[in-house]
């Protein structure tokens, strides 16, 4: 039973799992999709025959003041003033007795006079009934209204709801759908991991230690299994088992030994064979139950994936809506355009994540793990309480300030906690976990705050955010107690003199100058920024900017481990990091084609993919073109150097575009970014031309 | 001590209370100036006050259309000194106040505060120089929409191409008037047909003609005939032009209540017991509110009422469009009394 097997059965019964979800999950939408289309086109109707009404009333008065109902004037100006407030409605007309047409206005639908000349419609009139049900003609859905002035009938009066207004709504409403089933299934995915996966594979992992043990002859430990699951009871058999042949190795031990000790000189000889025999079974197997079995760190590691995750989805949450809700909360500012001014919350977060961490780390080592990501946690809730009762631009940055100090915090503590926890051995298996968490609260969080905003409010959805910050407060709760201080590993502080000299290295400015920190700037200048102002801005929703984010989170969850596993086989990273660095540019050039969101959507996708295809191979760069800088200062010193450059990418992202916006307009800001990143990408190919990996260092 | 001191200082403040508003207020006098008579302004000047509960003294005086009485009055404001001067239109107020570029401290009236009202075109008059800061120790309202505000409103009852105009070739006022038509003309697509009232021997106005150019005016195309804020004309509304107006089915468009309630089919009007209460709130602002008139801008109301004379409308053939019927105030023909 190797470990192989196991990941099978793992993500075999995985796959299971997921494929019903995926098939519940798509009878759901499906379901629920005809749910809304039945309903949708009754509202409108209704709304309709509301609207209709107030016509109807303004035409029953004009003809209740003398004027003739065929010599009425300017019916067709108040039908399009009706236009005017109701998009959705693309004809009306004002039929006599007959059905003959007398006023019209907007576009008929073809076979819509005939539709008012038909009976059925004419019966209406005569038995004045007022029926909110539309009939679909020429791609109109029509709702018609009896006009009677007291006694008297006079006609009928139709509106057309546009089919194209419906179906619009339709796809919104699928789309809404499908961001769902989306975040269902990565959640469902995590949350399984949570519950059963990470139980399963340590119960697995020791069952395979066991078997492992006893396979190699050593039946000194004992699995020791608490949990009472099916794994557990095998695990207590075989304790039992290896229990018992220890017990019958002993009882042989001693009865050997006794009779070694009471045997006479002839008898002793036939006791030599056996005692040969016997130390021939003790080189073969080991017993005894001096040792205990190691203990699994994975069940601790497991355990910070779930707090981690809903910490971070908080975060990720206001994502599409955060830069809308500062516009709603603006003061001007002499002196400072609106533009930056709604950059600035988003620049002071990125900021204070990226100048913090260095001291976080050390504070948290301080005053351990768990710890500090409690109090960070209660940092972000509070701060996400006040967030979502702001009152002006000022107060919210202080706001976002104690959300960013949360965030940090619990970054870099749960950071410490893999480090603290792992092994070199599984190291990179355990930060895989941590990213992991991350890009599932990415993939989740900015659809569903869009969502959350366009339905709630920004206000109630901060509230969402700040419940979900407490959660993780009370999940981080369970985690195991800081262990003492003594065991843990200390972090230097990058110093000041490391960093002005890495600032001044031309080796590691290439990389983090052309590729860490434009890949950086177009993340949160594009995503962060741009997107949600721009959608906005074009009247589209929150829902639509979250879709777009979530896009972008998706592409990185697929492609990232793809881009790694190819770019660690091929030997270039540079070839991955600059054509990477150049497609997310690329989509920026198609917005001088057209500027419609499709084509913006166009661009978050390059953006996604490229992106997805240089950042893994970014930070192994490092090790590779900086050997000699890391020899000299410590691998500490240049990789933090190097993750405080990037962050800071994050913070300038936002500050460069809003700039542009003021310059250049939404397009032209996006333009501009994708150019940086494409200047700085074919820069990136040049330069690492002139600065080679060093060849004798790859080992 | 301090004890002491805070009891000392509560008793004053009591004993002070009372003997302040046991005091009753002193009134503040107004000197009105009317030029036919009390109409709904005085009404709505009175009311402000009333329901604000700011005491006035209001001396109230006729100038009947004769302005040769001015004099007496503006003597009688010598002797008054009242708070504040009322006047009613360009005639009487410009009596008070003269022209600003020929301000005769000996007879106008300087160093009293006066508020003007139902004065069309206060600039062109020479009241004010600015609206936005008369300068002078003068303030007011203006009745009358903005010519281009009343241009687009007949047109959004019916559009036009051509536009009589009937005006006194003698008033500064009139000729100025037609003049900015023209121009909201050139801007809008219309043309202006307009003819000037005739002179009889004397160089008097005279009423004769008028009747026959209404009708050379529909002959030659116009489509509405506009009644601008003429002092002459409007003597004349009730009795000759309207009528010949109607008769030639040609609809007019009155630019005051005046010309409304001279039988005018439409028109947009400030109502003039709201011009009143504006009136007062300006007199307030000096009196009670303690500002130079010189600082308080004159201004329109910025509410109008769109006011149409449904039966006539009707008997003419042109029915007020449908979305009007939500907005439009629909007024009754005039009482013969004369």
């Amino acid at each position: 039973m190797d470990a192989k097997y196991l990941q099978r059965i793992y993500w075999q019964i995985s796959g299971v799992t997921m494929l019903l979800l995926v098939l519940a999950l798509g009878a759901n939408s499906w379901l629920s999709h005809r749910t809304f289309e039945a309903e949708l086109v009754p509202e409108a109707a209704r709304k309709a025959i509301t609207v209709a009404s107030t016509v109807r009333n303004l035409i029953l008065k004009a003809v209740g003041s003398g004027i003739e109902y065929k010599k009425l004037y300017g019916v067709d100006t108040a039908f399009a003033e009706v236009f005017a407030d109701n998009p959705e409605f693309t004809s009306m007309a004002a039929t006599d007795q007959t059905g003959a047409m007398l006023y019209a206005a907007g576009k008929q639908a073809t076979g819509a006079e005939s539709y008012y000349k038909s009976p059925a419609i004419l019966e209406r009139l005569e038995k004045r009934a007022v029926v909110s049900d539309a009939t679909l003609i020429g791609g109109q859905y029509i709702v018609s209204l009896p006009l009677v002035d007291g006694e008297t009938p006079l006609g009928l009066l139709h509106i057309g709801i546009d089919r194209k207004f419906v179906d619009a709504i339709m796809l919104e409403i699928l789309l809404d759908v499908l961001v769902v089933l989306v975040v269902a299934l990565f959640f469902t995915l995590e949350l399984l991991n949570f519950l059963a996966g990470a139980r399963l594979e340590s119960g697995m992992g020791a069952l395979a230690d066991t078997v492992h043990r006893v396979q190699a002859r050593d039946f000194t430990s004992r699995a020791g299994a608490v949990t009472k699951d099916e794994i557990g009871r095998i695990l207590g058999h075989i304790d039992e088992r290896v229990s018992k042949i220890n017990e019958s190795y002993q009882l042989l031990t001693r009865d050997l030994m006794g009779a070694v000790k009471s045997a006479s000189a002839e008898r002793r000889a036939d006791l030599e064979k056996i005692l040969g025999s016997w130390e021939a079974l003790r080189a073969k197997f080991r017993f005894g139950s001096t040792t205990e079995a190691p203990p699994a760190s994975n069940g601790a590691m497991n355990a910070i994936r779930a707090p981690l995750f809903v910490f971070i989805l908080a975060e990720e949450l206001t994502r599409s809506f955060l830069p809308g809700y500062i516009n709603q909360l603006i003061v001007p500012i002499a002196g400072v355009s609106p533009q930056i001014v709604i950059s600035l919350p988003i620049v002071l977060f990125m900021l204070i994540v990226a100048l913090g961490q260095p001291w976080l780390g050390a504070w948290s080592e301080h005053s351990g793990r768990r710890r500090t990501m409690m109090i960070g946690g209660g940092f972000a809730t509070v701060g996400f309480i006040a967030t979502a009762m702001a009152v002006s631009l000022w107060d919210l940055l202080l706001w976002r300030a104690l959300c960013a100090l949360g965030y940090g915090m619990v970054f870099v503590s749960a950071q410490g906690y893999i480090l603290d926890q792992s092994t070199p051995r599984d190291r990179a298996k355990s930060f895989a976990l941590f990213i992991g968490a991350i890009m599932v609260a990415t993939v989740c969080g900015p659809s569903i705050g869009g969502i959350l905003a366009d339905n709630i409010g920004f206000r109630w959805s901060f509230g969402v955010a700040a419940t979900l910050a407490a959660l993780s407060i009370f999940i981080i709760r369970g985690l195991p107690m800081d262990p003492p201080r003594e065991g843990r590993r200390v972090a230097a502080l990058p110093k000041l003199s490391d960093f002005f000299a890495l600032m001044f290295n031309g080796r590691f400015m290439v990389l983090t100058g052309l590729a860490a920190i434009p890949a950086k700037i177009a993340l949160t200048g594009v995503c962060f920024y741009l997107l949600p102002l721009y959608v906005i801005s074009i009247s589209g929703t929150q829902a639509m900017a979250g879709r777009m984010l979530m896009l972008y989170a998706v592409l990185m969850v697929l492609i990232v481990p793809l881009a790694a596993s190819f770019s660690d086989k091929g030997s270039s990273r540079e070839k991955f990091v600059a054509g990477g660095l150049c497609l997310s540019g690329v989509g920026g050039m198609l917005l001088f084609a057209s500027t419609s969101i499709w084509v913006v959507l166009g661009l978050i996708f390059a953006l996604g993919v490229g992106q997805a295809l240089s950042i893994a191979s970014q930070s192994a760069l490092v090790g590779e073109h900086c050997h000699a800088e890391i020899k000299r200062l410590g691998s500490d010193a240049v990789y933090g150097t190097y993750r405080l450059f990037e962050r800071l990418g994050n913070a300038i992202g936002p500050l460069v575009a809003s700039v542009l916006v003021i310059y250049y307009g939404y397009i032209g800001a996006f333009v501009g970014i994708c150019i940086l990143v494409v200047s700085c990408g074919a820069l990136f190919f040049v330069l690492t031309r002139f600065y080679p990996a060093a060849k004798e260092v790859r080992i | 001590m301090i004890r002491a001191l805070v009891i000392a200082l509560l008793l004053s403040i009591l004993c002070i209370t009372p003997v302040e508003a046991q005091k009753p207020p002193k009134p503040f006098r107004i000197y009105a100036i009317t030029y036919r008579g009390m109409t709904d302004v005085e009404k709505g000047f009175q009311d402000y006050f009333s329901t604000r509960k700011i005491p006035v003294e209001i001396t109230f005086r006729d100038l009947n259309l004769d302005i040769t009485r001015m004099p007496g009055f503006l003597a009688e404001i010598r002797s008054m000194k009242p708070d504040l001067v009322y006047t009613w239109g360009t005639p009487v107020t410009l009596g008070v106040v003269g022209p600003y570029d020929k301000v005769d401290p000996k007879t106008h009236i300087t160093d009293i505060p006066v508020v003007f009202t139902l004065v069309a075109a206060p600039m062109l008059a020479k009241i004010v120089k600015t609206r936005a800061e008369p300068g002078r120790n003068v303030t007011g309202v203006v009745h009358v929409a903005p010519t281009e505000t009343q241009m687009r409103a007949i047109a959004s009852y019916r559009p036009f191409k051509k536009l009589g105009i009937l005006y006194s070739p003698t008033v500064q006022n009139s000729i100025v008037t037609v003049e900015e038509v023209r121009k909201v003309g050139e801007k809008m697509g219309f043309t202006v047909i307009e003819k000037k009232f005739l002179k009889d021997a004397e160089g008097k106005l005279t009423a004769d003609g008028a009747v026959e150019m209404i009708a050379d005016m529909k002959r030659e195309g116009a489509e509405w005939l506009y009644l601008p804020p003429d002092s002459f004309l409007g003597t004349l509304a009730q009795k000759v032009i309207i009528p010949a107006a109607m008769a030639q089915n040609l609809p007019t468009f009155g630019s005051t209540e005046q010309m409304m309630e001279s039988g005018a089919l439409s028109g947009l009007v400030s109502r003039y017991h709201s011009i009143g209460q504006f009136t007062a709130y300006k007199a307030e602002q000096i009196l009670v509110g303690k500002k130079a008139a010189a600082s308080i801008p004159v201004e329109t109301l910025s509410r109008l009422s769109f006011q149409v004379q449904l039966e006539a409308a009707i008997k003419l053939g042109i029915p007020p469009p449908l979305p009007m019927f939500n907005y439009a105030e629909f007024v009754k023909p005039p009482v013969a009394a004369e």
